[in-house]
């Protein structure tokens, strides 16, 4: 019996599978954003028997590192150290004739390392590799669409032919180093090492960074990564998106949630009568509950089911790179993640469907069959507030009068709007991320970047460079100085990545309290630091410089940045030349009198330090860390927009097709006494517009208020605090205009039935 | 005899259902005159108020031609008709059909909203109307607040409101006790007596004996009509009695 309703409430079957589908979909696709790699990074990770810790140390010599490894080799839970020999390419590679720039290391075979290395292309026995061939990561290959066979060039000389293309777990991302693996590093090139060391059983990288420490004196030699970070770290702009995508699904959820309720109550309206022959002739009102509970729960598991089994769409658009550099092609996730969904739509909305069903009972066949209709109204407030029948008083009396199906309308707007602004403000915002660089990241607005190719006449040349007509000023800075924290137990990894300037004066380098350092006894350190230490300005802070090298530093400021995860801090050249820290500056930051000649700078004395110095416009840098964090928010963003506004229209013509379709007959006699089916719609479109014009009007000032709070705690593992946000009236007037329209459209299309005939709601036959 | 107001000619009605055609009027041709309070009778299902919708342009002929006042309305624009309704029709319906959510006010002056009628003497005929209808005391109520009868005032109130040349009503004692459906007649005779054209569809002799034409349907035909002249109530009795044996002609 219950089948049948889907052919007499066709519309509303459409409606409740549609929008539990769009929710189904939503959170189901954030869920598997969240969870496929989980499976795919651990079988990854058993198949390459990754180490668990990689150390890079502080010293180049291979006596030092030999002599760390067998430190290592003393403890307990080490099963294996081995030793590998790394080449920092700084210089980028080329394919071809375009430079790729990056993070990139050439890395010397070692079987015990590689052999187990998942290969996805190519020759499958990569010991065997010749003198001019390289092995190189899956997520390099698949970046740039390098085949094996493919020609890659590392500086002017060195050129390596693809023999096979690997994944590991170290190497899933472009904003980490990259490694490529060849036989011999050439020997004129400045190698160093790190250490792979493997553990015994469950042991974590951090595990053994904390073993280490404790045997010896609290220090360890290099920075570590540890697996479980670097793992975390690949995953961690998936987990943000997933989460914002997540909590959006559930808001937009509990909307829908309303929605079905008010259709729901809408059918029971108008099936009373049916209800109340069923009751006449003995149905149980527990019978009658089951029958709506089997209707609508089959429409909500239709739904759900359709939503999870189409959420793959637009998971796959988020997870498909990430896969396939893994080397794979899908995730068993999918099945969980779906079934989870599945099962919180079914029960949120079933909830739903039986707190209203429960009225039933409320259901007198008597009173159902008399058609008695009790209206309750306010009569000397509306003696008061007669209205006209222009299309706006009919809408506002609609307003007044139906104060459910208004509030109904606002939620949904309000919801809408606030999601729709929030997707299209953070598109705005991170599509002008990498032109504002410098505030994500940390370092000063300067106009040219200059890099150091030979450090030799590093300084020198910036001599020259300052010489230059047209150019303001030259800072020499460097962020080669590793910085380590103090050690605790449990504090993992203690290395900060540092910004050594050889002045903080006069730079726009954005702080969050206090100020850059001006004296050699201070540092500013990154919030996330400062939060985890508990420390704030004014207090003083131990730190190491090559893993031993204790000084005690005033915390003049702190900052935030996406750079190094947020763990980083900012020193001043004088510092480290106080405590007879050796460093070289490899970078400057050069200011132009006229920022707005940047390019033709650029081309005008790049050619003249060609192999000394790299030029890089200053919007330019960092472009893979800002591209790890971009690219995939944008490719969420423009989906979730999409059906938010989907969502929200869909509510609408269901809103305001049920509404028009319970006032069919005071619509009939409208027409019937002389007003067009024009003029009502116009009414409709105007009580819609209205209500949506009011919610952006409320929607507005608490979405400017909330929204760089909520990117504050979604962006909270970097240690911002901050989220700096410049609000485009262009862009959020063009957003709310077409957020407007898109509502006028479901209004006119869910009105479609106040062009019907009217004399079917008016004789009595 | 006085000019038509109303002519329909060769109207045709027919509805599809589950692909039986059903033909409910059929190549009728009928004229309504200025002044004339007509009546259409007829037994159950015989198409008198499909006739009646036809007419009033609520709903659409299948084939065939309606004149008001000589203009053509039959194919004209869903707008055009409503401006038509507006300005030179009234409606009272069997069931009332007010708007639950207007006061009694409100449902009176709904129709005037760019009608002909001059915005400074809507309060006016408003005003006019509920003293005329007994309806003052009520102006504020809203419909589920009234009985049956000040409902059925309040509709013909708004089927008057714009003045319209012709009032059409859909048997409006049907829902009626026979104490308040005598008083809702005795408006429309009123009516009638001012000159207000008039068409009403009922089964109901009483009803039908206040009109001074009657026409009687069979089958979506006309099957004949009658000139009862102008009403009396002292002559109630023998109009009754005539229609009765008319109707009796034709197997009522």
């Amino acid at each position: 019996m219950w089948f049948k309703k889907i052919r007499k409430r066709k519309i509303q079957s459409l409606f409740i599978i549609l929008i539990v589908a769009l929710c189904s979909m939503l959170m189901t696709s954030s869920l598997i954003i969240m969870t496929s790699f989980n499976d795919p990074y651990k079988n990854l990770v058993n198949e390459c028997n990754s180490p668990g810790l990689k150390l890079y140390l502080y010293h180049d010599e291979k006596e030092y590192a030999q002599n760390i490894k067998n430190k290592f080799e003393q403890l307990d839970k080490v099963r294996n150290v081995e030793i590998t020999k790394y080449y920092y390419i700084r210089d980028g590679i080329k394919v071809g004739a375009d430079l790729k720039e990056g993070f990139y290391d050439l890395i010397e075979y070692n079987e015990k390392l590689h052999k187990n290395l998942r290969m996805i292309n190519g020759d499958f026995n990569i010991e065997y590799l010749g003198e001019k061939e390289c092995v190189i990561p899956n997520t390099f290959a698949n970046e740039y669409g390098i085949s094996v066979g493919d020609k890659i060039k590392i500086g002017e000389s060195l050129s390596y032919a693809v023999k096979g293309i690997y994944a590991d777990p170290y190497n899933m991302s472009v904003a980490f180093d990259l490694e490529f693996i060849v036989t011999n590093i050439p020997k004129d090139m400045g190698s160093r090492y790190y250490l792979s060391v493997f553990s015994e059983g469950n042991i974590t990288g951090n595990d053994l960074i904390d073993y280490y420490r404790e045997a010896n004196n609290k220090i360890l030699e290099g920075r570590g990564i540890t697996l479980e970070s670097r793992i975390n770290d690949n995953q961690l702009t998936e987990k943000i998106l997933g989460g914002i995508l997540f909590a959006g699904s559930i808001l937009i959820l509990f909307v829908s949630g309303i929605m079905i309720q008010y259709m729901i109550k809408n059918m029971l309206i108008s099936e009373k009568e049916s209800i109340g022959i069923y009751k006449t002739i003995g149905y149980s009102n527990h019978l009658i509950t089951s029958i709506y509970l089997k209707f609508y729960l089959f429409l909500v598991t239709l739904g759900s089911v359709i939503g999870a089994l189409s959420s793959k769409f637009i998971s796959d658009s988020f997870t498909k790179e990430t896969l396939k550099n893994l080397g794979v092609t899908t995730s068993k996730g999918i099945l969980k993640a779906g079934f989870i969904c599945v099962f919180i739509v079914i029960f949120f909305v079933f909830i739903q469907v039986y707190l209203i069903l429960r009225n039933l009972k409320n259901i007198k066949p008597l009173e159902v069959f008399s058609k008695e209709v009790s209206i309750q109204m306010n009569i000397k407030k509306n003696k008061k507030r007669s209205m006209g029948f222009s299309p706006i008083n009919m809408a506002f009396r609609m307003m007044l009068r139906s104060k459910k199906n208004t509030i109904l309308i606002v939620i949904t707007c309000i919801v809408s709007i606030y999601c729709v602004n929030f997707a299209s403000t953070a598109f705005s915002m991170i599509d002008a991320m990498q032109e504002n660089n410098y505030y994500w990241i940390g370092f000063d607005k300067h106009d040219v970047s200059l890099e150091s190719l030979d450090l030799n006449d590093f300084e020198e040349n910036l001599e020259e460079i300052k010489a230059i007509p047209g150019v303001k000023k030259v800072i020499p800075t460097t962020t080669d100085v590793p910085v380590s924290l103090e050690w605790e137990k449990g504090l993992g990894d203690t290395i900060m990545s540092s910004m050594i300037y050889e002045t903080y004066d006069n730079l726009d380098m954005p702080i969050l309290e206090g100020r850059n350092p001006r004296y050699s006894n201070e540092i500013a350190i990154g919030n996330s630091v400062a939060n985890q230490l508990n420390k704030h300005v004014g207090d003083y802070i131990p730190i190491y410089f090559n893993g031993n090298q204790k000084i005690n530093l005033l915390i003049s400021g702190t900052f935030q940045s996406y750079y190094d995860m947020g763990k980083s801090c900012r020193l001043l050249g004088e510092t480290l030349r106080e405590n007879d820290i050796f460093f070289q500056y490899s970078e400057a930051s050069l200011y132009l009198k006229d920022n707005s000649q940047v390019e033709g700078f650029i081309s005008e004395y790049s050619d003249n330090y060609s192999n000394k110095i790299k030029f890089i416009d200053r919007k330019l840098k960092y472009v893979t860390i800002m591209d790890m964090i971009c690219t995939p928010q944008k490719k969420a963003i423009m989906p979730f927009m999409v059906m938010v506004l989907l969502l929200g229209a869909l509510n609408i013509i269901a809103i305001v097709y049920l509404k028009n379709k319970d006032l069919s007959k005071i619509n009939s006699i409208y027409k019937a006494i002389g007003y067009s089916s024009n003029h009502l719609l116009k009414a409709n479109i105007i009580y819609i517009l209205t209500i949506a014009i009011i919610s952006t009007m409320i929607v507005l000032p608490v979405f400017i208020a909330v929204f760089p709070k909520t990117m504050v705690v979604s962006l909270s593992f970097f240690g911002f605090k901050e989220y700096r946000v410049d609000y485009s009236i262009i862009n959020i007037s063009i957003t709310n205009m077409i957020t407007l329209f898109i509502f006028g459209l479901s209004g006119i299309i869910s009105s479609k039935n106040l062009y019907d005939n009217p004399v079917k709601d008016l004789t009595c036959e | 005899m006085s000019k038509n107001i109303l002519k329909a000619e060769k109207i045709c009605k027919s509805f599809v259902t589950d692909g039986v055609v059903n033909n409910i009027i059929k190549n009728m041709d009928i004229e309504i005159y200025k002044g004339d309070f007509t009546v259409i009778m007829g037994s159950s299902g015989s198409g008198k108020s499909t006739l009646l919708y036809m007419l009033s342009g609520m709903d659409k002929v299948t084939s065939g031609n309606v004149y008001l006042k000589e203009r053509n309305i039959t194919n004209l624009k869903e707008k055009q008709m409503a401006e038509i309704r507006k300005d030179n029709i009234g409606f009272v319906f069997q069931n009332m059909n007010l708007i639950p959510d207007l006061t009694v006010r409100e449902n009176i002056v709904s129709p005037a909203y760019k009608s002909r009628i001059s915005k400074s003497n809507v309060n006016e005929k408003v005003e006019e109307l509920l003293q005329q209808m007994d309806l003052k005391e009520h102006e504020h109520k809203f419909p589920s607040q009234l009985s049956g009868g000040q409902k059925q005032r309040t509709a013909i109130c708004r089927g008057l409101m714009n003045e319209p040349e012709l009032l059409f009503a859909d048997e409006p004692t049907g829902a009626l006790n026979s104490s308040i459906g005598e008083n809702v007649l005795d408006i429309f005779t009123m009516l009638y007596n001012k000159g207000q054209s008039i068409v009403m569809v009922t089964h109901d002799l009483k009803a039908a004996a206040r009109g001074n034409r009657v026409v009687f349907i069979r089958d979506g035909r006309i099957d004949g009509e009658l000139d009862t002249g102008t009403f009396y109530k002292e002559d109630i009795k023998e109009r009754e009695i005539m229609l009765y044996h008319f109707l009796s002609q034709r197997g009522w």
